[in-house]
């Protein structure tokens, strides 16, 4: 069975001429769901920071502040695997490993696996330290 | 203020200074724990040996096991007692440098959370401590403080029978933090907020701990030790009450104060007359936490053994985090490690993928006594070797327990939450903690099953009273020459080791607790669940009777007991008249202890005033 990808809005669809597999439809369903679903991560230069879109009662404001965020963190979903790349990450503090265990826990309730990719070193030493290495799971690089 | 609450006429109080080491009174200490602790072997060698009564062998032997147990409180008590060790004060912390090994990342200013906890006392309550917690200076500009109210009460206005805490966090322009359920209780408030911050230190406060300005200045240079990972403060109840003359308490007991009635008038002059100088009730409660901050907290920098209480304290984020990630990963491989998972690799995956569902990353334990249990667990970290630091000067002032019931639901939490440890995670055989600090955990577990022969000691006297059986041959010079010098010197050691402290009302509810503590270790034996007591802020009627049957039907029994074998001795028909006597001395200081509870249950203030204010 194929599916065309069509406007929510209500408006003309604007790729109905796009014909998906079944197979990459679910693919985008899944995605869709983890970026609705999943907290979104700040890479910052020290470590990675929350910013809980669901709760609605710490503002903005109230959150570490953004100045620091260097980038979000923005996954690739292959396969019943989201791939989160670190690359240029040189350091977690433990309050973001705390956050990474969050949202793989997130992510497993939508029996979606997490794998890390293009970990530095020294925190694949501090994710052993810590006994996370059954846990965080990280790849040296990105499978293509 | 808005001359709403009952401790406005406190607000002028002063801390107290802590107690100043001096080495000769610490030499002087430690020569007489020697002294005593060999007197009481003697005495206790002498008792086993020699003093029991073959005509009363179990009321024998229960004495003197009871007396054996309390005398290895007393050696704990001792050890923990040792010597002041306070650590090296350092100035203000400005860079994360200065804190924490950078690790290729960019140095830059520290920022401080402040956490003020709360779930349903009085908004304009925690409006003053808000005040105060933005009064709180810090050299540095840049370094960023934040205070945040973490409302466990959802009073964010969803209900409109409750007042909005969110509206007072708006005016006073701090962060409010909430959450959907009261899961962990205050641990699970300060987890959700360490989710939500980033600080890379914190200061908890609760509702009513309201900081001194310079909190932050005096305590935040104990981190540039990087070992250190909390430092607790004094918790200064500044609202304990005050002296009344027993002139007017009698008055009030006996209804007296009527302006019309010339024989009351009368009466209550006379009351005055006499007893108008003899001043009773200070600090009726015994909430005065100098003893315990002053002298068996701060004695434990010796040990690295000083435990967190909660409120006044500032903790490393760092450090807090590392525990609860290990603690997290070692539930996650345990369950991993379980045989029929190690088999069935699909097994091994689902196990683990229900571990992961099911546990949580919690900073301090879920736990009636969350502080201690997180400062032992931290303390027991063989790979960082946390310190701790109990900071001698008071730095935040708080409310205390202004009922009997209050009170005793919160030492009966503290109470069953350290005995909840001791079965669960015994202290004497916790991998990672040094001997000073086993025994320091210990002390503190060991001193709640003091009721344990705390009830032979209020108990004896009566057995003797009603049969005349007496748990020694006799109450001979020989008794009373081991016996004398261990007790004498046992008060004196005790008093120097405490110096500069009044341990009056400390020494009379370590007594007078013996019910509501056999009950704590009652529940805990029977696995009853501990439960978290939120302790009410400010004044709330309730009735403390129940508390203080025990100590009726023991005063009661005692008195009669008393008389009824003085008319024996005055007939001359008792057995043992020495024996009465020693009875008579012993039961005087057990009704003195027993009636302070009784005094508390039947406090009310005196002052008109403030009577009807929270």
């Amino acid at each position: 069975m194929e599916k065309t990808i069509e406007d929510t809005t209500g408006q003309e669809p604007a790729l109905n001429l796009v014909v998906l597999s079944e197979e990459i439809m679910k693919q985008l369903e899944t995605e869709k769901r983890i970026n609705s679903n999943v907290m979104s991560i700040r890479l910052t230069q020290e470590g990675l920071i929350i910013n809980d879109q669901n709760n609605n009662n710490v503002t903005e404001s109230d959150l570490p502040s953004a100045k620091d965020s260097l980038s979000l963190l923005s996954g690739v979903y292959c396969q019943g695997v989201q791939y989160y790349d670190l690359k240029g990450v040189k350091y977690i503090n433990n309050t973001g490993m705390s956050i990474l265990i969050a949202l793989l826990k997130s992510l497993l309730e939508m029996n979606v696996e997490v794998q890390f990719v293009n970990v530095d070193q020294r925190i694949k030493m501090k994710i052993k330290e810590l006994g996370l290495e059954q846990i965080i799971n990280f790849e040296e690089k990105l499978s293509s | 203020l808005k001359n709403k609450y009952y401790f406005e006429k406190f607000e002028n109080r002063q801390p107290y200074t802590p107690v100043a080491d001096n080495k000769y009174r610490s030499a002087v200490y430690q020569t007489l724990v020697f002294i005593t602790i060999a007197l009481g072997l003697g005495y206790l060698h002498w008792r086993w040996r020699f003093s029991l009564n073959p005509d009363s062998i179990i009321f024998s032997i229960t004495l003197v096991t009871a007396e054996t147990l309390s005398f290895l409180s007393t050696i704990l008590i001792f050890i923990s007692f040792w010597s002041y060790k306070d650590p090296p004060k350092d100035t203000p912390v400005h860079y994360l440098s200065e804190i924490e090994e950078l690790q290729g990342r960019p140095d830059r200013p520290i920022t401080i959370d402040i956490f003020i906890t709360t779930y349903n006392e009085d908004i304009e309550l925690v409006r003053l401590t808000i005040a105060d917690a933005k009064k709180m200076e810090y050299p540095f500009e840049d370094v960023e403080l934040k205070i945040y109210v973490l409302d466990d009460g959802r009073r964010d206005g969803r209900d409109p029978q409750k007042e909005s805490m969110k509206k007072v966090t708006e005016e006073e322009n701090v962060g409010y933090i909430i959450r959907e359920h009261n899961e962990g209780y205050k641990a699970g408030n300060l987890k959700n907020a360490l989710e939500r911050t980033n600080g890379d230190l914190f200061v908890i406060l609760d509702a009513d701990a309201r900081p001194f300005s310079h909190f932050l200045v005096n305590t935040s240079g104990y981190f540039k030790n990087k070992k250190v990972a909390w430092v607790q403060t004094p918790q200064w109840f500044f609202d304990t009450t005050l002296p009344e003359s027993l002139g007017s308490v009698i008055n009030n007991v006996l209804k007296l104060n009527q302006p019309n009635n010339l024989f009351a008038k009368t009466v209550s002059r006379i009351n005055n007359f006499l007893f108008g100088k003899i001043k009773v009730n200070e600090d009726i409660f015994g909430n005065d936490g100098r003893l315990f901050y002053d002298v068996i907290l701060r004695k434990r920098n010796l040990f690295n053994a000083a435990f967190c209480c909660g409120a006044g304290s500032i903790h490393r984020r760092e450090a807090i985090m590392n525990l609860a990630l290990k603690d997290f990963a070692f539930k996650i491989n345990q369950a991993n490690d379980e045989p029929e998972s190690k088999d069935n690799w699909l097994k091994s995956k689902s196990v683990k993928k229900s571990a992961l569902l099911k546990e949580q990353v919690i900073p301090f334990k879920f736990h009636a006594s969350e502080d201690i249990y997180t400062s032992l667990m931290l303390h027991s970290d063989r790979e960082h070797k946390w310190q701790s630091i109990q900071h001698p000067e008071v730095e935040c002032r708080m409310l205390s327990p202004q009922d009997l019931d209050t009170w005793i639901k919160q030492r009966q939490r503290y109470s069953e939450g350290s005995l909840d440890i001791a079965i669960n995670d015994n202290v004497i055989f916790k991998k990672g903690l040094t001997i000073g600090q086993k025994l320091c955990y210990s002390t503190t577990v060991y001193s709640y099953f003091a009721p344990l022969w705390m009830l032979v000691f209020l108990l004896s006297p009566l057995y003797f009273f009603f049969t005349q059986e007496l748990p020694v041959r006799a109450y001979s010079f020989e008794f009373f020459k081991h016996f004398l010098p261990f007790m004498i010197l046992n008060t004196v050691t005790i008093t120097l080791g405490a110096w500069g402290i009044n341990t009056k009302r400390g020494d009379q509810y370590y007594i007078s607790s013996f019910w509501f503590m056999l009950m704590s270790i009652v529940s805990i034996l029977r696995r009853k669940k501990v439960k978290f007591n939120v302790t009410p802020k400010g004044r709330v009627q309730s009735s403390s009777i129940r508390h203080i049957i025990p100590h009726f039907i023991i005063i009661g029994l005692t008195l009669v007991g008393m008389v009824y074998n003085a008319i024996l001795v005055f007939y001359g028909k008792h057995l043992s008249p020495s024996g009465f006597a020693a009875n008579t001395f012993w039961c005087f200081f057990n009704i003195v202890a027993l009636s302070i509870m009784i005094r508390a249950a039947y406090w009310k203030p005196s002052d008109q005033e403030t009577e009807n204010k929270l």
